[in-house]
């Protein structure tokens, strides 16, 4: 039954979200031949600034529209399917609610992690233009060293870390699927005003996380602020490649934990407290 | 044989002033056609909703075949919702592709047969359909199971009466003694020919439960007019 559930819903997740990343990727085609793609050593500062600036902008709004629009229609997806009239339906199909639950999970993830691809695709056309290319690679050993691939970190060459970084950002891609279908499943525990609830669940979650996670990284000595001062008050320098490497393994224990409670709040939620009206 | 559902002290309450559905207490047994009566706000539509666990009760027991709803007493009900609860962007033919891969016992060439009889084109979208269609394609869809309980929430309600000819003699034809049939509806003098049993719901409790005949001997009445006496307003 799993695989048949996921064949629908990853069927109704194609209707927009290939051509809503076909779009975002030919954009970002056309940020690079139009804008990044012009930045030369020839070009004047003045005009870099401007072009840079131009590209931020267009750049950065895209890439958030992109994965927003995924994670809502994902969310929206679940709501729909499991919550309104067509979850009369979908709750009486001879399926068990986990296995409802796990094929939006996987679904979503899909289209999360596809989402992610792209972005980082996205990214390397619009940035990685022969000028930054020639840049980059004529200085990256001073770079890296700079940034702090030094000691354990020595071998360290930009493919890796942005792999570990890739794998890293998939990890919190579906960690927010899985914030999102509980963020649903919640609002369906007030009384009326169900979308209101959902919204306003996911602000509640995201800011217990934000403030747990703040917690962990000051007890583990790496909050940023913390980090820093007392780093510039002995004299040392900020090696950003440890401390980022030290950031993710604490946010990625975390992650694990945050989604496996929130796992299994929407189960539990879905199993027991679900009344259609 | 098990009776086909069974409650025991069935309540659900929407909020802690008002029991949609007080203390209910019911047995049915198979082969037969329930109409399940009731003014608007009786409790037909939660007592519907709990057998198909789309509710969950506040308290007491609801068995269907002995078991409590879940996946095993899903494979054995067929459920009209009073609402569109099809995905309108599909086509009519997918939505029975659909139904075919979740039920084991859907039948494929049945539902053909039916929307051929309605004819219904089978590769619209269900959003280009009118109201009383989309209700043709979901009765048929329920219909072309061969479940043991068929639970039915105001079938005829937004249909032609010729429709509603046609509808009420698929009911009929497509049960079998094994099987029961729970219709809930307001258009009794419709209904009342095919039916075998009566359950009356008022205010979320059970006052009668009778067959046809019964009724019609013992008190020398048609359902129709005990249900206007019973719920005069």
């Amino acid at each position: 039954m799993l695989k048949k559930l996921i064949k629908y819903d990853m069927k109704s997740l194609n209707h927009f979200l290939p051509v809503l990343h076909l779009f975002v990727l030919l954009t970002a085609i056309l940020i690079r031949l139009f804008i990044t793609g012009r930045i030369n050593p020839e070009t004047s500062n003045e005009q870099i600034d401007v072009l840079f600036l131009l590209f931020f902008i267009l750049y950065f709004t895209t890439i958030t529209a992109l994965t927003t629009g995924t994670y809502l229609l994902a969310g929206v997806r679940f709501y729909k399917n499991m919550f309104t009239d067509e979850g009369y339906l979908t709750k009486t199909l001879p399926v068990t609610s986990g296995t409802h639950l796990l094929s939006k999970t996987i679904t979503g993830s899909i289209w999360a992690v596809i989402n992610m691809f792209f972005v980082y695709l996205c990214t390397y056309i619009v940035s990685w233009t022969p000028f930054i290319r020639s840049i980059v690679s004529s200085d990256e050993q001073e770079i890296l060293k700079e940034l702090g691939a030094t000691g354990e970190y020595a071998d360290l060459s930009f493919s890796a870390a942005f792999t570990v970084l890739f794998i890293f950002s998939c990890l919190g891609a579906v960690s927010s699927v899985i914030m999102i279908y509980a963020s649903v499943a919640l609002g369906q525990l007030f009384s009326s005003h169900r979308v209101l609830g959902a919204v306003v669940s996911y602000f509640v979650i995201s800011t217990v996380i934000s403030v747990l996670s703040f917690v962990f990284m000051a007890l583990f000595g790496h909050e940023t602020r913390l980090l820093i001062t007392t780093a510039s008050s002995a004299g040392d320098n900020f090696n950003f490649i440890s401390y980022m490497t030290e950031v993710m393994k604490i946010s990625t224990v975390l992650m694990a934990i945050a989604s496996v409670a929130l796992y299994s709040m929407t189960y539990y939620i879905m199993n027991k407290k679900i009344n259609l009206i | 044989m098990n009776p086909i559902l069974e409650c025991y002290g069935l309540t659900k309450s929407y909020n802690k002033m008002y029991n949609a559905l007080n203390n209910l207490n019911l047995s049915l047994e198979r082969g037969q056609i329930i109409g399940l009566l009731g003014p608007n706000g009786s409790g037909k539509t939660t007592f519907i909703k709990l057998i198909n666990d789309v509710l969950v009760p506040t308290s007491g027991e609801i068995r269907i075949n002995g078991m409590a709803p879940g996946v095993e007493t899903k494979k054995l009900i067929s459920y009209l919702p009073e609402r569109t609860y099809l995905d309108e962007t599909m086509k009519v033919k997918e939505i029975i592709t659909y139904f075919s891969d979740f039920y084991d016992n859907f039948s494929s060439e049945r539902a053909y047969q039916m929307l051929d009889d309605l004819q219904i084109d089978t590769k619209a979208r269900l959003k280009t359909l009118s109201k009383g269609t989309k209700e043709k394609v979901q009765l048929i869809l329920v219909m072309s199971r061969d479940a043991n309980l068929y639970v039915l929430d105001e079938p005829i309600g937004g249909v032609d009466p010729a429709a509603r000819d046609y509808i009420l003699s698929t009911i009929l034809n497509n049960y079998n003694e094994d099987a029961a049939i729970l219709i809930s509806t307001h258009l009794i003098h419709d209904i009342e020919n095919i039916l075998d049993r009566v359950l009356f719901i008022k205010q979320g409790q059970l006052v009668l439960n009778a067959t046809v005949g019964e009724i019609r001997t013992e008190q020398g009445k048609s359902v129709d007019t005990l249900f206007r006496e019973v719920f005069r307003c």
